[in-house]
């Protein structure tokens, strides 16, 4: 399994605003890595830095052991990429598009350009302008675009932009698809934290341009096991936990109970200490709550939490 | 590779309805300038001049000293216009539309990517000049018979020259080659500010304004001295052509500053590209 993309101590300023601050990660052959974040947190800055659209003002990026800033052709060469808002030659037809933004990669065979449209569903669109195109089929046409230097990697930046439900769920299959049936391994960028549960085998959370959790998904499910706990007086309860060192956290009505805790010790605390228990099971930790979390979050806990796991 | 490339730029270009804005305006404008020459005092005067100087009327109010007059306001006010609309368009609409992102995703230099650009450019420019001299020619052609070509440029140039029909007809080619070089100049001025970070019609503003600047400032009064150091100056060696006999001493002098002043915006313009940031 090699390391396709190597971020490595990453800083970009835009002006005096930071906007990507010492970011590393990288993300192995064969995953499905997604990047999540607020607005304006550096997801898209990262993406242009991968790219070589954006100059990063110290650090490294490499995408096949290649470096960016260096040896752009070699890095790219692998690549396809897909924006939030795919923009086409709107007076041309989608085939004259492919052929046009194919030959900035490599010299492109027709056959090959047929092959994309068939596997995107454009066949017997492919000579209509864009102009008359649908948002979906756009996003089709981007799709093909992004496959026909038939890629390895795959960087996709907020995929699911725009779509209606039924266009969310043809991306999520399509994106599947091609990691399965193609191999590919995909890099998205997405505010659809559902999806990206679906989807992901690893995930990186940035804050204000900052890394703040880089790991896998069942990492987080494994490691942050919540229960449900209601009682009389929650607060009370849970300030009386803390003091005694049994739980790490607690929100909402959930509690994070301290490593080695045996939860029948812990209940019998509660009991002990006149609290009437009237549920306590165990909560599922879904990336939304996890991501929630981390944002809410002061920023010297978050660094704390950052993990680097494989 | 850079073939097709530029074969590719040249289809995207001249699929846009915009870059056809240029050869509507001249065709209008032309057509326009011949009606005013045929019905207003213009022609009384031109013919005034030839008897002068004892030269037959006849022979020289024809299509080809129509067509070189009909140049002169095009040239000044239109050509700029169109070439400055088309070089601010080259990068800065691409930017704008979002289709640079799309293109830098790929594995293709920036710096191959604006030569690529520019060699559109500068073909849009000669085909734009090719076809502002055919059709002034061919218009002219349908109002005025075929004769002799008769040039007057009193200042700055001091031109006063008659040719034959065919040797008029040779310069007139002669004189669409250095106009083609202008048309590619003032386009590599507004393609150098569209590779920085500005809109569409501000990189063709400011190619305006600058070309407009070196004009005033090469026609006040206390620079007459220093015309030499104003581009506008240089970009006048179509009209040398016409001179008798030829200054060519002034032409390749001229054309050395045209082709400096290009490379020296081109290579602005690429460096401009190469350090900016293109995101959304």
């Amino acid at each position: 399994m090699g390391t396709l993309i190597e971020i490595n101590n990453v800083c970009k300023k835009f002006g005096k605003r930071v906007a990507v601050n010492d970011v590393s990660f990288s993300v192995q052959n064969g995953e499905i890595f997604g990047l999540l974040g607020h607005n304006g947190a550096g997801k898209s800055t990262i993406i242009g830095m991968m790219l070589g659209q954006v100059w990063a003002d110290s650090g490294e990026i490499k995408l096949f052991k290649s470096n960016i800033a260096s040896e752009r052709e070699n890095a790219l060469k692998k690549v396809g990429a897909i924006f939030e808002t795919p923009a086409f030659y709107e007076y041309l037809s989608a085939w004259k598009n492919l052929e046009i933004l194919s030959y900035y990669s490599a010299p492109t065979p027709q056959e090959r350009i047929k092959e994309v449209i068939d596997w995107v569903g454009l066949t017997g669109c492919e000579h209509l302008k864009v102009k008359t195109y649908s948002h979906g089929m756009r996003m089709r046409l981007a799709l093909a675009q992004a496959l026909l230097p038939d890629p390895d990697l795959l960087i996709l930046d907020e995929p699911g932009e725009g779509l209606d439900p039924e266009g969310i769920a043809e991306m999520r299959h399509t994106i599947l698809r091609l990691n399965n049936e193609l191999g590919l391994t995909i890099f998205l960028s997405s505010h659809f934290l559902n999806e990206v549960e679906q989807l992901c085998s690893r995930i990186a959370v940035l804050k204000n341009g900052k890394l703040i959790f880089d790991g896998k998904l069942s990492f987080i499910k494994e490691r942050y096991i919540w229960y449900r706990l209601i009682v009389n007086d929650f607060q009370k309860a849970v300030d009386l936990l803390k003091t005694n060192g049994l739980i790490q956290e607690y929100r909402d009505s959930l509690i994070l109970p301290s490593p080695n805790i045996k939860l029948p010790e812990l209940l019998k605390f509660l009991i002990h200490n006149g609290f009437e228990v009237s549920e306590f099971c165990r909560n599922e930790e879904t990336l939304e709550s996890f991501y929630l979390s981390l944002m809410h979050k002061e920023e010297k806990t978050n660094i704390n939490l950052t993990v680097q796991s494989n | 590779m850079f073939r097709v490339q530029l074969r590719n730029e040249l289809l995207k270009l001249f699929g846009k309805k915009r870059t056809y804005i240029g050869f509507g305006a001249f065709l209008l404008a032309q057509n326009a300038m011949l009606l005013s020459f045929h019905f207003s005092h213009w022609r009384v005067r031109l013919e005034k001049i030839l008897e002068l100087n004892g030269y037959p009327i006849y022979d020289f109010i024809s299509a080809l000293t129509v067509a070189i007059i009909m140049l002169f306001p095009q040239i000044t006010m239109l050509m700029p216009l169109y070439a400055c609309l088309v070089g601010g368009d080259l990068v800065a609409k691409e930017y704008e539309d979002g289709t640079l992102r799309m293109i830098l995703s790929r594995p293709i230099s920036r710096f191959r990517l604006i030569l690529v650009k520019w060699c559109a450019g500068v073909i849009f420019s000669i085909i734009l000049v090719i076809s502002l001299g055919v059709m002034a020619l061919v218009f002219a052609r349908l109002w005025f018979p075929w004769g002799g070509l008769f040039v007057f440029i009193p200042e700055p140039e001091h031109i006063f020259s008659v040719f034959d029909s065919a040797t008029g007809l040779k310069l007139y080619m002669v004189a669409h080659i250095f106009l083609s070089i202008n048309a590619a100049t003032m386009m590599t001025i507004a393609f150098m500010f569209g590779c920085f970070n500005v809109k569409p019609a501000a990189a063709t503003i400011l190619g305006l304004s600058f070309l407009l600047l070196n004009l005033v400032f090469e026609n006040l009064p206390f620079m007459q001295d220093y015309r030499q150091y104003f581009l506008i100056h240089h970009l006048r060696i179509w009209i040398c052509v016409f001179g008798q006999p030829v200054n060519w001493m002034r032409i390749i002098e001229s054309l050395i500053v045209i082709f400096t002043f290009n490379l020296t915006t081109l290579i602005i313009g690429m460096i401009g590209f190469h350090i900016r940031d293109i995101k959304s």
